[in-house]
């Protein structure tokens, strides 16, 4: 069976969670990527990334606890899955072993 | 935290978004608002909106689909709840039941009578273009809009305008020169003929068994037969082709060929003939009279596309374009709206049976609302019972939708048992309710029947569910719990409106009831006909001779026998060729004409008030006898005596006759003039019978009919049943206003029977106190049955000056109608409060005398 595919925003958004292990919410998820990519990012679009990325089995949710910020609604917190991981890692590798096979060009 | 997200973007937010993702993207979007309010309000406050918007993608879009409202366990779940609440309220559901059940019986009843009513005469091809030419002739009590026209009107109407297809020239069957007998060899058979010009075929287009629609009627002697007579002629309607047959009439007599046979009109025809013949052989023996003088019936068909209004306002002044002195107008009618459309005023469709198919319709639609009330009323008194109900429903999650639809399910399960109940009844009822109405209803499952049926019973539903349903589960779940709920005025309000409702409308319908049965009965009684019909029997006769005549007078029991008949009720033909001295040359008085044999007018015992009657000692046949109206429309003095010429021909007035009923009694008296048929030209008899000995003298009356006239049958009629037919619209609205009245009582006290119970019940500790501090039982029925006695009172105060209004109108269109008495109005309504006191008295009365102990001990 073919593994899910990841787009390349998708990539970006997986990659955020994971790095933020255990943490990751939809805002920090859009700040951590504002900071790196050095441009504002729609937080809609990360929902629907998450949103299609749970539905693949990459990630997984749990609810937090209940606290006074955001209005009093819960946070939901993302964390990678091994099927997420290894997507990254798949994506990792297809990426490295094509660079790879760059010859040595200069440009002058 | 200072500041809060723009409320109307939230809300919408809440509102589309899918409930498993809606609270983290709501903490997520709040808390980017929160971070950028601290900065700018306005620019956090828009982007806080364009996020929300962004957000609206099918994503996180809810589903909306209504099929969570239907899921099938909640569905199994409010039908056991329904279920339950049936159980529980028995007496309730019963009275739901009941009433639902019936309504919708006769809902259906009603609508079955007018679906037949509304395809009357509808079954001919080209319907949309076939009219019917009628005359407005101005008379001294108005414009009278008359089916009598010219002679060559139909003829010359094809011929000069370019939208008639074609016309015809019709003498109805109705006629009395048109019932006749054929004979074939020995058989001997009465029929009634139409005399049709050459077009008949083609604009009534009756489907032809045999022969060709273009050229059967072309000859003089032409017969086209029906089947039913080709049947039991020939055998077949091939076999009828080219047979001769014989035709006789008291004018007409011959030998026709038959050139054509066509289906018998089906059930739902209101025209009946056996044959058509020729009217050109018909004016061999009378004459047409020229412009002036109408008999004839005129149809055209117009070509396909033409405009009818365009048409009616071309032909409006045509017959002034013929004759000068002529100042009726024509206008036309669809030929099948005439069934429904028949009274006109001032020359304009008034009306007709379409008033008796409103009417019954609204009345039915008013019996299926008092069940519906009901429904409502015992629903939302029961609120308070059933309110924790909502309360911890609400509690555990139930969104309002999901109430409603459970009070709609309930509802629609308590109407849909009512339908099952009165399908059962329908077929119950259903050769009663024919007999009723004349019908041949029939109840053939159709699918448009069933989808009707089920339609109906849906709207009926939902129309009684929908508003216990919204009011219950409106109320909020916090207030009903805590017990804070106060009866809302405007609810008590409305309740109580919907009694008066119910009330008013029984009333106004004891009122028809008894308004309709005292005019009936005055026009049936025949006090005020002018004439006699009480024990006359009359028959039609073919040339009568005087030795027939002579036996039948020597019946014992016969009193007198007079040549010709009155036919009740039928419109006349007549003539306005009248002449007289000093008439005035503007005066275009129509005059009806009767042609009626010796001692008819002694038959009938109808008054002459100067001069006598017919009689064979005096003179010849230019007699001529006049009503008093003509008298006073010619203006004559002393009349007897004096010459007058109709048609052209010298008549000597021998007498005047008061002025008696022959029309239909919704029009005043008309001028009228009695011509004399000599015996042997009579086309019926009429004989007067003694009271008392009805059927030796018809026994003996029917034995000298068969020794002189062989192989005929004795087919007589008595004048008094003509006239039960005549009004037997009137008759029906009679019988029928009485069951709806019942029922509609009925179902009012089922309602209020249910309520009073319900308040009785819910009372009973507070009479159980008032008891224990020494009231009396008759004071505290005296306090339960005073809110009822006022709603009552209310609905009589509403109702009485509505069915004032509607008998008024009804009675008005009758030239001779009861006086309405007060206690018309005062008795239905005492009855009302009796029967509404009666109800809550049976209910009251049970916990009024209940021991206080019992009502107390619970707490």
């Amino acid at each position: 069976m073919l593994p899910p595919s990841l787009g390349e925003f998708e990539e970006m958004v997986l990659l955020a969670v994971a790095a933020q292990h255990d943490q990751a919410y939809g805002v920090s998820i859009q700040e951590a990527l504002e900071e790196h990519l050095g441009k504002s990012i729609n937080i809609s679009a990360i929902h629907v990334a998450l949103k299609r990325m749970l539905e693949k089995g990459l990630l997984e949710s749990r609810y937090g606890g209940i606290t006074n910020d955001r209005g009093g609604r819960r946070k939901k917190f993302y964390v990678i899955t091994i099927a997420g991981k290894r997507a990254l890692d798949r994506q990792y590798e297809l990426r490295t072993s094509l660079y790879q096979r760059i010859p040595k060009i200069t440009f002058s | 935290m200072s500041h809060q997200p723009p409320k109307h973007a939230l809300n919408f937010l809440r509102w589309f978004c899918r409930e498993d993702y809606l609270e983290e993207i709501e903490g997520d979007l709040i808390e980017v608002f929160e971070q950028r309010s601290k900065e700018n309000l306005r620019k956090a406050n828009r982007y806080f909106f364009w996020q929300v918007l962004r957000h609206f993608r099918p994503d996180f879009i809810r589903s909306f689909k209504l099929f969570d409202l239907f899921r099938p366990e909640l569905l199994r779940h409010n039908l056991l709840i329904s279920y339950r609440s049936f159980v529980r309220n028995k007496t309730t559901f019963l009275i739901n039941l009941t009433g639902l059940s019936t309504g919708l019986t006769f809902f259906f009843l009603i609508c079955l009578w007018v679906n037949d009513e509304l395809h009357v005469d509808k079954f001919l091809p080209h319907d949309e273009q076939l009219f019917q030419v009628l005359q407005s002739v101005q008379t001294p009590n108005g414009i009278e809009t008359i089916e009598a026209t010219p002679g060559p009107l139909a003829a010359a109407l094809k011929d000069e305008l370019s939208e008639v297809e074609y016309a015809t020239t019709v003498i109805p069957a109705t006629f009395n020169t048109s019932q006749g007998v054929i004979s074939v060899q020995d058989t001997l058979l009465k029929a009634a003929a139409k005399y049709v010009s050459r077009d008949f075929f083609q604009v009534f287009s009756y489907p032809l068994l045999a022969g060709d629609s273009n050229r059967v009627i072309a000859n003089k002697n032409d017969a086209v037969i029906s089947e039913r007579l080709a049947i039991n002629l020939f055998k077949s309607p091939e076999k009828a082709i080219g047979q001769q047959i014989n035709w006789q009439t008291q004018s007409l007599s011959g030998p026709c060929l038959v050139s054509g046979v066509f289906s018998d009109p089906p059930a739902s025809a209101t025209d009946h003939f056996d044959l058509v013949l020729s009217y050109d052989w018909y004016l061999d023996a009378a004459p047409e009279g020229g412009w002036a003088d109408s008999s004839p019936r005129s149809y055209v068909m117009l070509k396909d596309g033409s405009q009818p209004d365009h048409f009616r306002n071309k032909i409006r002044n045509f017959l002034s374009t013929k004759d000068e002195n002529l100042n009726s107008v024509l206008t036309i009618q669809r030929y099948s709206d005439r069934y429904l459309h028949d009274r006109f005023e001032n020359g304009v469709v008034a009306g007709g049976r379409i008033e008796y198919i409103r009417l019954f319709l609204l009345i039915g639609l008013f019996i299926l609302a008092i069940a519906s009330i009901n429904f409502m009323n015992l629903s939302t008194a029961k609120a308070s019972v059933r309110l924790t109900d909502v309360g911890v429903k609400k509690v555990v999650g139930a969104s309002r939708g999901q109430l409603v639809i459970q009070y709609l399910c309930e509802s629609l399960l308590i109407a849909f048992s009512s339908l099952l109940l009165s399908s059962f009844l329908l077929a119950a009822l259903l050769p009663r309710f024919n007999e009723l109405t004349g019908k041949e209803l029939q109840l053939g499952i159709t699918p448009n029947l069933a989808m009707g049926l089920l339609l109906v019973t849906l709207i009926t539903g939902i129309i009684a569910g929908i508003y216990p349903a919204i009011f219950l589960s409106g109320h909020q779940a916090v207030k009903v719990l805590k017990g804070k709920l106060r009866t809302v005025m405007g609810e008590v309000w409305l309740r109580k409106g919907l009694i008066v409702f119910q009330f008013a409308v029984s009333l106004l319908l004891i009122v028809a009831v008894i308004v309709v049965y005292k005019q009936i009965n005055l026009i049936q009684s025949g006090k005020t006909l002018g004439y006699d019909r009480d024990q006359v029997i009359y028959f039609g006769v073919d040339r009568p001779g005087q030795a027939f005549v002579d036996a039948l007078r020597n019946i014992p029991d016969v009193v007198s026998v007079g040549g010709g008949s009155l036919t009740a009720g039928k419109q006349l033909g007549g003539t306005s060729d009248v002449r007289w001295e000093g008439k005035p040359a503007d005066n275009q008085t129509f005059f009806s004409a009767f042609w009626l044999g010796y001692d008819l007018i002694e038959t009938l015992g109808i008054p002459v008030t100067a001069g006598r009657s017919f009689s064979k000692s005096f003179g010849s046949s230019d007699q001529v006898i006049l009503n008093e109206e003509a008298v006073a429309k010619m203006g004559l003095k002393d009349p007897v005596g004096k010459k007058i010429q109709i048609g052209g021909e010298d008549r000597e007035i021998v007498g005047v006759v008061k002025d008696f009923h022959f029309e239909s009694f919704y029009q005043a008296m008309k001028p009228c003039i009695l011509l004399l048929a000599p015996m042997e030209y009579a086309p019926r008899l009429s004989i007067k019978i003694r009271s008392g000995s009805e059927k030796p003298a018809i026994a003996k009356i029917k034995a000298v009919f068969e020794t002189y006239y062989p192989g005929l049958v004795f087919d007589y009629k008595f004048m008094d049943e003509d006239f039960q037919r005549l009004y037997a619209a009137e008759n029906r609205v009679s019988v029928l206003s009485r069951y709806f009245a019942g029922l509609a009582i009925l179902i009012s006290c089922l309602g209020l029977f249910g309520l009073a119970m319900f308040t009785a019940d819910r009372r009973r500790k507070e009479i159980g106190i008032r008891k224990i501090l020494g009231s009396g039982a008759l004071q505290i029925i005296a306090l339960l049955t005073a809110d009822f006695t006022k709603i009552v009172l209310i609905a009589v105060t509403v109702g009485i000056p509505a069915s004032y209004w509607l008998a008024t109108r009804w009675l008005n269109r009758f030239a001779l109608h009861i006086e309405l008495h007060w206690w018309y109005f005062v008795f239905p309504a005492v009855f009302a409060l009796l029967i509404a006191w009666l109800t809550v008295g049976l209910q009251t009365i049970r916990v009024a005398l209940l021991h206080p102990v019992e009502s107390l001990k619970n707490n």
